[in-house]
C-alpha cells in the first residue's frame, strides 16, 4: 500500500485519541463556558491511578475505569460545585469565560501536574498489557498497528455517542442544554443551575478518564502528559467550534491526520508546528470554528 | 478647613515613592552578592509583570504567552552580537521591533472576539516560536542553536556591549528600565488610552455604544507591552550571558510573569512591583533549598498560591496594603489631632 494512505490510516487513529480527549474538554467548554486548563493534568492523573492499579494489582486499564470514571465524575462535580461555582457567583456578571475561573484551573493544572512530578518522579511508564503487546495486521502486514489505538479510535465514537446523546435525547440533557443557552432563563425555568453545571463539568473529567484508560494502553506515561496534550485539545475544541460535539472530533481528527501526514513530508516536530499554525490560521480565519454556524 | 482632608494618602503621594525608588537605588551597597542577584531577578521580574501588565492588566485580557516575546528579543539581539557583532544596545531594539508586529499581528484577528481566543492563540504561538527554535539548527545562514542555545561569550566588560563589570550595573540598568515602564504605565492610567482599556474591561458593550473603538487600543497596548517585554529579553541574555528555548520560550515563564502581576495586583500601576517583591524571593528560596532534591516543588508552590490569590484576593495585594495603609494613616493623624486640642 501506498505511503500516503497508509499516513492517513493512521493519522485517522491517531486523530480518534485526540478527539477521545477533546470530547470531554468540549462539554465543559460548551456548557459551563469555562476555560479548563486542568484538563490535561485531570487526564495524567487518572493515567497515574491506572499505573498504581496496574502496578499494585495487575487490574488492565480497561477494567479499571470502571472504578475510575465514577471516582471522576464525582471529582469533577466537586470541583465544579465547591470551587468553580463561588467564582461564577462573584464574576455573575460575565456569562462567557471569566478570566479568574480561568486563572484558577491554570493554578490546579501547575498544583496537580507537579503534585504527582513530585510523587512519582519524571521517569517514564509504560504498561504491558494484551492491547499494548498485540497488533493489528491488515493488507499483507503492510498497516500494522497497536491494538490499543484501535480500542482508542473506537472508544472516540462511543465517548461522543453517549455524550451527544445524553445532552440531545434526554430530560438531563434538555436542562443541560437550557442552562448553557441561558443561565438566568433556566433558572427561572425552574432548574437547578450550578447542579447541572457540575453534571456537565463531572461529564467532561468522565470522559477525560476514559481518554486516560485508552492512552495508557499504547502511549508511555510521565507527568509531562498534560502539557502535551492540554493545549492540544483546547485548539482541537476552538478548531472544531466551542460547545460542538461533531466539531470536536472533526477537530481531533484534522489534527491528527496533519501531524501524520505531515511527518512524510517532514520532521515530525515541524508537522506539529504545522498543526498549531492550521489552528492560528483558522482562529484568523473563521474564530467561530470549523462546524458552528454563524448564527449560534 | 483642615488642611489633612486635602491631602492625598501617603501610598499615592510623592513622598511614598521617592522612599522606595531611593531605597531600591541605594539598596545594591549594603548586601552580598547571592542577596544583590536576588535583587535584580526581583526588579527584573517586575519590569516583565509590568510589561504584562500593560496589556493583561489593564484590559483584562490574560495572554498566557507573553514569555515568547522576551524570546524573541533575547535571541535577536544574542544573534546579531555573537554572529554579526553588532552591539546590543542596537540589537534589542531590533528585537523589540519583531516582537512589537508579532504582538500586533496576533492580536488585530483575536481582539475582535469576545471569548478566550487570545489566551489560547498567545499559547499556542508561544509553542509554535518555542518548538520551531527548539528543532531547528540554522535557519538559512543564521545559527539557532536548537534545544542547546546560546551561551554568550564573555567580552571583559564592555559597557558599549551590554556588559557589566559587577553586578551592579546590572542592577541599575534593569531598575532604569522598571522605572520607565512604570511611568509609562502611570502616564498610560491616566490617559485616554487607558481609560478606554478599562472602559472596554468592565463593559465592552458600554463602551462600543460610547464610540470607543474596541481593538484598536488593545492593539496599541499591547505593542507597547511586546516592546517592553523584548528589551527584558535583551537584559535577560546579557545578564544570565545564557539564552535557550526551555527558558524564555516556556509556559513556565509566562505563567511566573502573569502570576506575579496577578498577586501584586493587576490593573495597578506599582501592583507588579509588589508582586514581585512578595513573589520572586520566596521562589527563589525554595529554588536555592529544593533544587535536585525535590523537583517540582517550586511550581507547585506556584499552582497553590495562583489558586489562593484568585480565591481569596482576585484583586491583588496591593489593594489590601493600600487600604490598611491608609486606614493606618488615618488612625495616625486622628491620634495627633486629638492629642492637639
Amino acid at each position: 500500500m501506498n505511503n500516503i494512505l497508509l499516513a492517513v490510516l493512521h493519522g485517522l487513529i491517531l486523530g480518534g485519541t485526540y478527539a477521545l480527549i477533546a470530547v470531554g474538554l468540549c462539554v465543559i467548554f460548551g456548557v459551563v463556558r469555562i476555560v479548563n486548563f486542568s484538563h490535561g493534568s485531570m487526564l495524567m492523573a487518572a493515567t497515574y491511578i491506572y499505573w498504581v492499579f496496574y502496578s499494585n494489582y495487575q487490574i488492565d486499564p480497561y477494567l479499571g475505569m470502571l472504578v475510575v470514571i465514577p471516582l471522576w465524575f464525582i471529582i469533577g462535580f466537586c470541583i465544579q460545585r465547591f470551587l468553580i461555582r463561588t467564582l461564577l457567583l462573584r464574576e455573575r456578571a460575565e456569562v462567557i469565560s471569566p478570566s479568574s475561573v480561568m486563572l484558577f484551573t491554570i493554578g490546579l493544572n501547575f498544583t496537580l501536574t507537579n503534585l504527582f512530578l513530585m510523587i512519582f518522579t519524571s521517569q517514564f511508564r509504560t504498561f504491558s498489557t494484551w492491547a499494548y503487546n498485540n497488533y493489528l495486521r491488515l493488507f499483507n502486514e503492510s498497516f500494522v498497528s497497536q491494538w490499543g489505538r484501535i480500542i482508542a479510535f473506537g472508544c472516540c465514537f462511543l465517548v461522543a455517542g453517549i455524550l451527544w446523546f445524553i445532552i440531545n435525547k434526554t430530560e438531563l440533557g434538555k436542562r443541560i442544554r437550557a442552562v448553557s443557552q441561558n443561565r438566568d432563563a433556566a433558572a427561572i425555568c425552574g432548574v437547578n443551575v450550578h447542579s447541572t453545571y457540575g453534571i456537565a463539568f463531572g461529564f467532561g473529567t468522565a470522559a477525560v478518564a476514559v481518554a486516560a484508560a485508552c492512552l495508557t494502553e499504547f502511549y508511555i506515561i510521565s507527568p509531562n502528559l498534560g502539557a502535551t496534550f492540554g493545549t492540544k485539545s483546547f485548539m482541537i475544541v476552538v478548531l472544531g467550534g466551542l460547545g460542538s460535539i461533531p466539531g470536536a472530533i472533526v477537530g481531533g481528527l484534522i489534527f491528527g491526520l496533519i501531524e501524520q501526514v505531515g511527518a512524510q513530508f517532514v520532521t515530525s516536530t515541524m508537522a506539529t508546528m504545522l498543526s498549531f499554525a492550521v489552528f492560528l490560521i483558522v482562529l484568523i480565519i473563521k474564530p467561530s470554528g470549523l462546524l458552528v454556524k454563524k448564527g449560534r | 478647613m483642615d488642611k489633612n482632608l486635602n491631602k492625598r494618602p501617603f501610598l499615592q503621594g510623592k513622598l511614598c515613592f521617592l522612599i522606595l525608588a531611593a531605597v531600591l537605588i541605594i539598596i545594591p551597597f549594603f548586601v552580598r552578592t547571592f542577596i544583590q542577584a536576588v535583587f535584580i531577578l526581583i526588579v527584573f521580574y517586575a519590569f516583565c509583570a509590568t510589561a504584562w501588565n500593560f496589556i493583561c492588566g489593564y484590559s483584562g485580557e490574560m495572554s498566557l504567552g507573553h514569555a515568547v516575546y522576551l524570546g524573541i528579543g533575547g535571541y535577536v539581539s544574542t544573534i546579531l552580537l555573537e554572529q554579526y557583532n553588532v552591539t546590543p544596545w542596537l540589537g534589542m531594539l531590533l528585537g523589540a521591533l519583531i516582537a512589537t508586529a508579532l504582538g500586533v499581528i496576533i492580536g488585530l484577528p483575536t481582539f475582535r472576539l469576545s471569548g478566550p481566543y487570545f489566551t489560547l492563540s498567545s499559547i499556542a504561538i508561544c509553542q509554535l516560536i518555542g518548538t520551531f527554535v527548539k528543532n531547528t539548527e540554522h535557519l538559512g545562514t543564521i545559527r539557532l542553536a536548537g534545544g542547546s542555545g546560546f551561551s554568550l561569550t564573555a567580552r571583559g566588560g564592555d559597557i558599549a556591549m551590554y556588559e557589566f563589570a559587577s553586578k551592579n550595573g546590572y542592577y541599575y540598568l534593569i531598575l532604569g528600565m522598571l522605572a520607565i515602564a512604570i511611568f509609562l504605565t502611570w502616564v498610560m492610567s491616566r490617559s485616554k488610552l487607558g481609560y478606554y482599556l478599562v472602559a472596554i474591561r468592565s463593559d465592552s458593550d458600554a463602551a462600543q455604544s460610547l464610540g470607543i473603538n474596541l481593538t484598536w487600543p488593545r492593539i496599541a497596548a499591547m505593542a507597547i507591552s511586546c516592546f517592553m517585554m523584548a528589551l527584558g529579553g535583551t537584559f535577560y541574555a546579557q545578564y544570565f550571558r545564557y539564552i535557550g528555548p526551555d527558558t524564555v520560550f516556556h509556559e513556565n515563564m509566562s505563567t511566573q510573569v502573569a502570576l506575579i502581576a496577578l498577586v501584586g495586583g493587576q490593573g495597578t500601576v506599582l501592583g507588579p512591583l509588589l508582586g514581585s517583591v512578595i513573589v520572586t524571593p520566596i521562589s527563589q528560596f525554595l529554588a536555592a533549598q529544593f533544587s535536585g532534591k525535590v523537583s517540582g516543588l517550586n511550581l507547585l508552590m506556584y499552582g497553590i498560591a495562583l489558586m489562593l490569590v484568585v480565591f481569596f484576593m482576585p484583586k491583588g495585594v496591593c489593594e489590601y496594603i493600600v487600604r490598611g495603609v491608609n486606614r493606618f494613616e488615618a488612625w495616625l493623624f486622628s491620634g495627633m489631632k486629638s492629642k492637639k486640642k
